[in-house]
């Protein structure tokens, strides 16, 4: 490991680092705009200037690695005056338009002038501008005058999400980011909106975002992304009960520094107009209380062999050991049903979207909760009178019951939790309406078996419940005593299961790549 | 969109000289626009399949070069120089004369379809200031008759 010394501070760090990494390691901040870990080092922004002895030029930080025995100095004169410099180049054309941009607030740009540049520019010349927000594709808002060519967008597109659809046309003043849809190249990757994170400034805008708030007026809870197996961490954004953003959440082990767009944009259900609004029994509104007692009355009428617990891969781990109590106390199975299409080992694109789209398969698998082929023959051949149908709003859980979407339907005592209206719940005895991931606490547990935490960003819309709650009550009034009365508990109840697992899959997963390996040796 | 056979020899023969492909973009602009005219965003797109590389990508280097013509210029390009040395020997006068003479400006090209005027940057021949070239000819020390009779010469 090299012992360095930045700022007359001796430290020593790992092999590889450049400087802005090493500086990062012992509080150093070296201001930067082109340089991005997750991307090809370019050079270009000149924002990482250092001193570097004996070298009598300054030096960029992004893109000087650490040796042994290098002295680094971030805060001398001549570094200051560089990074004045830079600032009032990159604005000469910038139109300084933070109060009508988005990205105010959050912007690299914004902040590096507040902090290292000079307050005031000799610029007085016309700047040079282009037509303003243009789409590209459909999740992205571009505003050409404020970009300051660092290339990011660019070198995102080809290196991460492997497709380039950016390129710079022309030169020098007049260059430009220009998307391009050529040969084929379609604009609206799968990936396209981790540009709003990645752009230092505000020339690459969110289209669902633009306009509706500042991003300080934001709460941000730590959470994980439910829409498929993968479970990207991120951050819920929101105000007054209402989700404005779904941001990527720095994890190594998991999304690195991105998500997808869908688990970037696809979260309107949680507030759409078909939430249900409260509990109903015989399709009439009622009481918490008359509901719960009547479903809890319901699932014990007709006998442990035709009653059934029929659970998406949504719930959260939590949930799940709820479940497998309430089926234990009425003595009946519970399940999910198999999903189309579905290996737990397959990548759906290559980045980070996998084929299973439900977040917690792994999880209810850990628990005993598995799909059960012969459950679609019981639904559909009538042998099933009573149903604890959970959350068939669930994407999978829904393609699942396609074939026998009829029968279901007319089970006689259908006892539906879930959060928004489906078929299955316009139909049910009884509705009990529940949370989404939003709403919740608790934990997913990834395709790689990883058990991570979902944090409430808000209390259930309107007159829902959590579905720990509801199953809880459930079991309690199916007569089962039940030791775990919050979502801690639980965890703690069934903790050494999921780690099982996780070191089970882990195990798996190597043995795959290893045998993967040996495969492409020979 | 493609290229001659003749102009297919020279692509081979000029790929066999790199270790990659995408070395050989410049010429292989050079070869589409001589073949095709301007290089459009068509030409782009067929050198990029040539060459396995994203269509983007050839974009960005054919607009950074100011030589490749984006649009299609007539079937004389004259381009002078009004870079210093030429600007000090009377660039500008020229561009007039020339303005007049063809009846058209700057990035425009006459309605036959004959000429197209460009201002261009230096033409690396500042001892014979001021300076043009139509195609791939130099015309030197240029005076007002001197056009006169270049222009005429051009069938
Ligand atoms: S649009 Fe943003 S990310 Fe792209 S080059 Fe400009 S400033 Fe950089
Ligand atoms: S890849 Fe999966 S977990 Fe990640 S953001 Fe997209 S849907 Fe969510
Ligand atoms: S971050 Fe080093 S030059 Fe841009
Ligand atoms: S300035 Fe015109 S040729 Fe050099």
């Amino acid at each position: 490991m090299p012992k360095i010394t930045i700022d007359g501070i001796e430290c020593e760090v790992a092999d590889g680092l450049n400087v802005i990494e090493a500086a990062k390691t012992i509080g150093i901040h070296i201001p930067h705009f082109c340089y991005h870990p997750a991307l090809s080092l370019v050079g270009q922004c000149r924002m990482c200037l250092i001193e570097l002895d004996p070298i009598p030029k300054l030096q960029t930080a992004c893109s000087t690695f650490v040796k042994d025995g290098m002295v680094i100095r971030t805060n001398t004169e001549k570094v200051i005056k560089a990074r004045k410099a830079i600032m009032e180049f990159l604005l000469i054309n910038h139109p300084l338009d933070c109060p009508e941009c988005d990205q105010a607030g959050e912007c690299d740009l914004q902040n590096n002038s507040f902090e290292f540049g000079q307050g005031f520019s000799r610029f007085e010349e016309q700047k040079r501008t282009y037509s303003r927000d243009i789409p590209v594709g459909e999740k992205l808002v571009r505003i050409q005058d404020r970009c300051i060519h660092c290339t990011r967008c660019i070198r995102f597109f080809r290196e991460i999400v492997q497709n380039e659809v950016m390129t710079y046309q022309w030169r020098g003043n007049n260059t430009a980011m220009t998307p391009l849809e050529q040969d084929g190249r379609r604009l609206d990757t799968n990936y396209s909106g981790n540009m709003h994170e990645l752009c230092p400034c505000g020339a690459l805008t969110l289209k669902d975002f633009r306009f509706k708030t500042r991003p300080w007026n934001l709460a941000n809870t730590e959470s994980v992304c439910p829409l498929c197996s993968t479970g990207c961490n991120i951050f819920i954004d929101h105000k007054q009960r209402k989700i404005f953003r779904i941001r990527p959440r720095v994890n190594m082990d998991v999304n690195t520094w991105w998500i997808c767009d869908f688990g970037r944009i696809d979260f309107g259900y949680a507030h759409s107009e078909t939430r249900i609004a409260g509990p109903r029994v015989k399709g009439a509104d009622a009481d918490w209380k008359t509901a719960l007692d009547t479903a809890a009355g319901l699932l014990k009428t007709t006998g442990a062999s035709a009653t059934a617990i029929l659970c998406s891969a949504d719930a959260t781990n939590e949930e799940a050991l709820l479940v497998k109590k309430l089926a234990a106390a009425l003595g009946c199975s519970a399940a999910s049903l198999p999903a189309p299409g579905v290996d737990p080992l397959e990548m759906e694109d290559h980045l980070l979207l996998r084929a299973d789209k439900a977040a917690n398969t792994q999880g209810l698998k850990a628990l005993g909760i598995v799909p059960d082929p012969a459950l679609a023959d019981k639904l559909s051949g009538g042998a099933i009178k009573t149903l604890l149908l959970i959350n068939p709003f669930n994407k999978q859980l829904a393609a699942a019951l396609d074939g026998v979407r009829d029968a279901v339907a007319k089970i006689p005592n259908l006892v539906v939790l879930d959060h928004n209206e489906t078929d299955f719940s316009k139909a049910a005895a009884v509705v009990l309406p529940g949370a989404v991931w939003a709403e919740k606490n608790g934990t997913f547990t990834n395709y790689k078996g990883l058990v991570q935490r979902i944090n409430q960003a808000f209390a259930p819309a309107g007159k829902a419940r959590g579905d720990f709650d509801i199953l809880l009550a459930l079991a309690q009034g199916a007569g089962a005593d039940i030791a775990c009365k919050t979502h801690i508990d639980a965890y703690n109840e069934i903790r050494d299961d999921l780690l099982k697992l996780e070191a089970q899959i882990k195990k798996d997963i190597e043995a795959l790549q290893k045998a993967a390996a040996e495969a492409e040796k020979a | 969109m493609e290229f001659s056979p003749e102009a297919m020899k020279e692509v081979e023969k000029l790929l066999s000289r790199y270790p990659i492909k995408e070395a050989a973009l410049l010429p292989l602009l050079h070869i589409a626009q001589r073949e095709f005219g301007h290089v459009s965003l068509e030409a782009e797109a067929y050198v990029a399949s040539l060459l396995d590389l994203p269509a983007p990508r050839v974009h960005g280097v054919s607009t950074f070069y100011t030589m490749y013509n984006k649009k299609p210029v007539g079937k004389y390009h004259v381009q002078v120089c009004t870079n210093i040395s030429c600007s000090l020997m009377g660039a500008e006068h020229i561009v007039k004369c020339l303005e007049k003479k063809l009846g058209i400006k700057p990035g425009q090209t006459t309605a036959d379809g004959k000429f197209t005027l460009s201002e261009v940057e230096c033409l690396g021949s500042c001892g014979t200031a001021p300076v043009m070239q139509i195609n791939d000819d130099y015309y030197e020390d240029l005076t007002e008759a001197k056009i006169d009779q270049i222009l005429g010469g051009l069938k």
